[in-house]
């Protein structure tokens, strides 16, 4: 695993950080979190989204609840160092007006990722992903790793996809 | 607008986010939701769910129910022409308190969808990762109109 991208990468708004194995909170998004004791503590860096749970430990039966209902909409998901995926609510539990950004599904100061972005659930199933991740704008390139893993777990079950999604077009059932 | 229609988005409708389904029965509501969509188009259609909305959900649970199934018939993939008074009219059934009704963050959800979809960049979580339905000025507008046209 190479040791990423560094947090001093600025880009232009929108762009993504060149590839790399894993990256970092793009420095001016870290900077901006660390004025938000919400977000981010001065000791102990970004707090941990209670919701972050892997999709393994979220998978009952053909489905995957968040908050024990069936998971639906857009939610925030980073593949961490292990390749686990981890997803989470996007609502700030200690400000609800605010946010839970992509770095509170690790925690820490300098939480590293291999991918960042949108998984997007109906009904409990997933049916889409993307790399839509302002605070660490993973390389398009990384979504293979994603796409690789949400493969394997589709041909495992692929009852846990939309009969739509890609990856269970791929799997031919 | 024709009965048919009517009665076609009250079956969608008119259930529980939360029944038990099985695959089979969930992809045969989804199925029904576009065979509404391919026969009567998708302005039509969303007037129709629109009316809905607003004449059957009242409540904050009735309005969080609606837009899960809204959602699970894919309806984000379709532009909504203003889906500024869509919105306010959720976040104001649910007096712009999501932590109380919306497990599962779906109002927050169709927001970072639809309104992108329909031009509104501030939405864009690649431009705007701080993006916030609940400190969204046009949206908390729409909420006050609602809020004045109480009788």
């Amino acid at each position: 695993m190479g040791s990423g991208i560094s947090s001093s990468y600025s880009g232009t708004e929108g762009s993504s950080q060149p590839y790399a194995e894993t990256y970092h909170v793009v420095g001016k998004m870290m900077d901006d979190d660390k004025k938000d004791p919400n977000v981010y503590d001065k000791t102990t860096g970004y707090f941990k989204n209670p919701t972050a749970t892997t999709l393994e430990d979220a998978t009952v039966g053909n489905r995957i609840k968040i908050a024990g209902k069936d998971a639906n909409g857009p939610m925030t998901y980073v593949m961490d160092k292990d390749g686990n995926i981890i997803v989470g609510k996007r609502v700030n539990p200690n400000d609800g007006s605010n946010h839970a950004p992509h770095p509170t599904l690790i925690g820490g100061k300098d939480p590293e990722v291999q991918c960042a972005g949108m998984l997007t659930f109906e009904g409990g199933k997933i049916s889409k992903v993307d790399n839509q991740s302002g605070h660490f704008r993973p390389n398009a390139q990384s979504m293979d790793k994603v796409n690789a893993a949400l493969q394997d777990l589709c041909n495992k079950n692929p009852n846990l996809f939309t009969k739509n999604s890609v990856w269970r077009k791929n799997n031919g059932k | 607008m024709e009965n048919k229609i009517i009665m076609e988005t009250e079956y969608l409708y008119n259930r529980s986010y939360d029944d038990e389904l099985t695959d089979e029965e969930d992809e045969a509501l989804y199925d029904r939701a576009q065979q509404q969509i391919l026969d009567y188009g998708w302005d039509k259609t969303f007037e129709s769910w629109k009316e809905y909305l607003f004449t059957k959900c009242i409540s904050p649970e009735s309005v969080v129910n609606f837009a899960n199934l809204f959602w699970c018939y894919c309806a984000g993939e379709y532009v909504i022409a203003d889906p500024y008074s869509f919105l306010g009219y959720m976040y104001y059934r649910i007096d712009m308190n999501p932590s109380k009704y919306d497990d599962l963050d779906i109002l927050d959800g169709l927001a970072i969808t639809i309104l992108p979809k329909a031009g509104f960049s501030n939405a864009d979580l690649m431009k705007n990762p701080y993006y916030s339905p609940l400190e969204d000025e046009r949206l908390i507008a729409e909420v006050e109109k609602f809020k004045n046209s109480e009788v």
